[in-house]
């Protein structure tokens, strides 16, 4: 079901896995556990953002600028865990593998973007990062 | 104070994205090692995972054989006197090795000498003697005067008695039948069937090696016009080994105690039910096209495909086959390329090559347990899923065409030539009849990818 939703999630952009002999090992291993730590990571790092920085710790890091450094951390590291995934599975890399890469990168900021939206009302110093809207006060 | 909380901030951060990640990576790892259970499992119910122990089983260490040696007239010109200054015939030195290894290798247990003659009312009779009797008699000749061969009879007695002692026979003649009443040479395929019966019955196989010898002295051909017999000086007339037995038992025999085998080899009965096979999808040696790939990620054999060929572009795979069990002859890539079939049901295959593993390939574990390839092209698929299989059908070798003949009175003139030997053949095919017309088959089932 997992490994499903997540294959049909990067084959609608992708397409069919090339080399396509390596195709199980996407859509089995690749695929599903990448999907998965990118929900898990994005989660984690919007949660440490407003939930421990911003309303725990109080640490100043409220501004749009410092949004976006976390949003461009969160990122990165779903810039190369599709690469070390395909590496780590002894599977060819192949520019579909730098696609999905990217891919992965296009739907993190997505991601980020819509939990941020979700959960800064609960934040103290940064319900208003990295604007205002939806939250009214 | 502000740069402290900072820093703590940061350590902190660094910690949380820490413990997030490792935990990631450790459920991959989980994930990873889970899994390929599941697949081995899956292989084991469909049975196909175990043909290895058992092929490595059924190859036994020792085999008890029989040898039979014919000793009519005819036979005589094979084994001429040995002189100082002479040379031994090809026949000589061949059988020399032969019952010397049969008699001291290290891969027979049990092992009998037989002559085979014919009593006055032309009854087969087999003497038993010793090693050393059997050596001389090819040495020195033969000293009996035995008038003809009843081929059939031979056979039967010589067959019965192998079975009644558990041992594989042996059985080197001219094969030139010599019976009492001409007219026998009419019913000689269903005599040579009947007598060899008993083979069909308890399953034994027939492996069937022609070699050709020079012949000095009188030559008793089967057609006897316009000569009833010629005098040879050198010339060749062929010889054959018969090896008759359970089906393992013959290829310890062919194999390890023949050893140098002819070109001219004819096998009967054989067939291997677990040649392991699989198809290789991620080697980079067989890189495949087009969309291709294993239905199950870790399944090892891999018998099982995805594929979905486009106009543009076919799909081509390699599967990769175990073929050691099979007698030499049929492991030579010439005759692989000319007799291996590929068909399918549900797809359109054909086989674009057959290779064997080369020095590179050995040194490659995962491949080095195959040592044929086969390329297989498939340009379309008619249904969603189905099979291609990759078989070697029985064929009767071409040489048996050739080395008959239907008039064998002038060896001198068309030399290697056995009388009606396609008869007697054909004799030995009928025991097989129902059997399966393959002596191997490898099947890949397939599915349409989605």
């Amino acid at each position: 079901m997992i490994q499903r939703f997540f294959s049909g999630l990067y084959e609608m952009v992708l397409g069919r896995p090339i080399p396509a002999n390596f195709t199980n090992d996407y859509r089995e291993v690749v695929f599903p556990n990448t999907g998965l730590m990118l929900f898990i990571i994005t989660l984690g790092i919007v949660i440490l953002y407003y939930y421990v920085l911003n309303r725990a710790m109080s640490t100043g890091l409220y501004k749009t600028q410092h949004w976006v450094m976390f949003l461009l951390l969160n990122a990165i590291i779903a810039f190369i865990i599709p690469i070390t995934q395909v590496t780590g599975n002894e599977i060819e890399t192949h520019s579909y593998t730098y696609m999905f890469a990217f891919v992965n990168v296009v739907y993190s900021l997505i991601l980020f973007f819509v939990f941020s939206l979700l959960l800064k009302r609960g934040s103290v110093q940064a319900w208003t990062t990295p604007m205002k809207w939806p939250n009214k006060k | 104070m502000f740069i402290e909380k900072i820093e703590r901030t940061l350590l902190l951060l660094l910690l949380c994205c820490g413990l997030l990640l490792s935990g990631c990576f450790k459920k991959q790892n989980g994930a990873e090692e889970k899994e390929p259970e599941t697949p081995a499992t899956q292989v084991e119910g469909r049975g196909a995972g175990t043909p290895a122990p058992t092929a490595a089983a059924a190859t036994p260490e020792k085999v008890d054989v029989n040898v039979y040696l014919e000793i009519s007239n005819g036979m005589k010109g094979f084994m001429p006197t040995a002189a100082a200054g002479k040379e031994a015939t090809t026949f000589q030195n061949n059988l020399l090795q032969l019952i010397s290894e049969v008699q001291d290798g290290r891969y027979v247990g049990e092992k009998g000498f037989y002559l085979a003659k014919e009593d006055a009312q032309s009854r087969p009779v087999l003497d038993s003697v010793s090693y050393n009797t059997m050596k001389s008699t090819i040495v020195s000749g033969i000293k009996d005067d035995v008038r003809g061969t009843p081929l059939p009879a031979m056979l039967k007695a010589a067959l019965q008695k192998s079975i009644d002692q558990g041992a594989v026979s042996v059985i080197i003649s001219d094969f030139i039948h010599g019976p009492s009443d001409q007219g026998q040479f009419i019913s000689l395929d269903a005599d040579i069937r009947s007598s060899l019966r008993e083979a069909e019955h308890r399953d034994l196989a027939i492996a069937i090696l022609a070699n050709a010898s020079e012949f000095l002295g009188t030559y008793h051909p089967a057609v006897k016009k316009p000569q009833v017999r010629r005098s040879l000086n050198g010339e060749e007339i062929p010889y054959y080994t018969w090896v008759i037995g359970p089906q393992e038992q013959v290829q310890v025999v062919t194999n390890r105690v023949l050893r140098n085998l002819p070109a001219q080899q004819a096998y009967f009965g054989f067939e291997y039910e677990n040649i392991p096979y699989t198809a290789l999808l991620k080697e980079k040696q067989f890189r495949p096209a087009g969309v291709v790939y294993c239905s199950s990620r870790n399944a090892d054999p891999c018998t099982s495909v995805n594929l979905q060929p486009e106009k543009q572009e076919p799909v081509e795979f390699t599967i990769g086959l175990d073929l050691s069990q099979l007698p030499l002859s049929m492991q030579s890539i010439d005759y692989l390329k000319k007799n291996l079939k590929v068909t399918g049901t549900g797809s359109r295959a054909s086989m674009v090559s057959v290779t064997a593993a080369d020095e590179s390939i050995k040194a490659t574990p995962d491949l080095a347990r195959y040592n044929h390839f086969v390329r297989v092209r498939v340009p379309e698929l008619t249904a969603s899923s189905g099979t291609i299989a990759v078989q070697l059908p029985q064929v009767t070798p071409t040489w048996i065409t050739s080395w008959s003949t239907d008039n064998d009175n002038n060896p001198a003139a068309d030399p290697k030539k056995t009388y009606q030997l396609t008869k007697i053949i054909d004799g030995v095919q009928a025991l097989y009849r129902d059997q399966s017309d393959l002596v191997f088959s490898a099947t890949i089932q397939f599915n349409k990818a989605d």
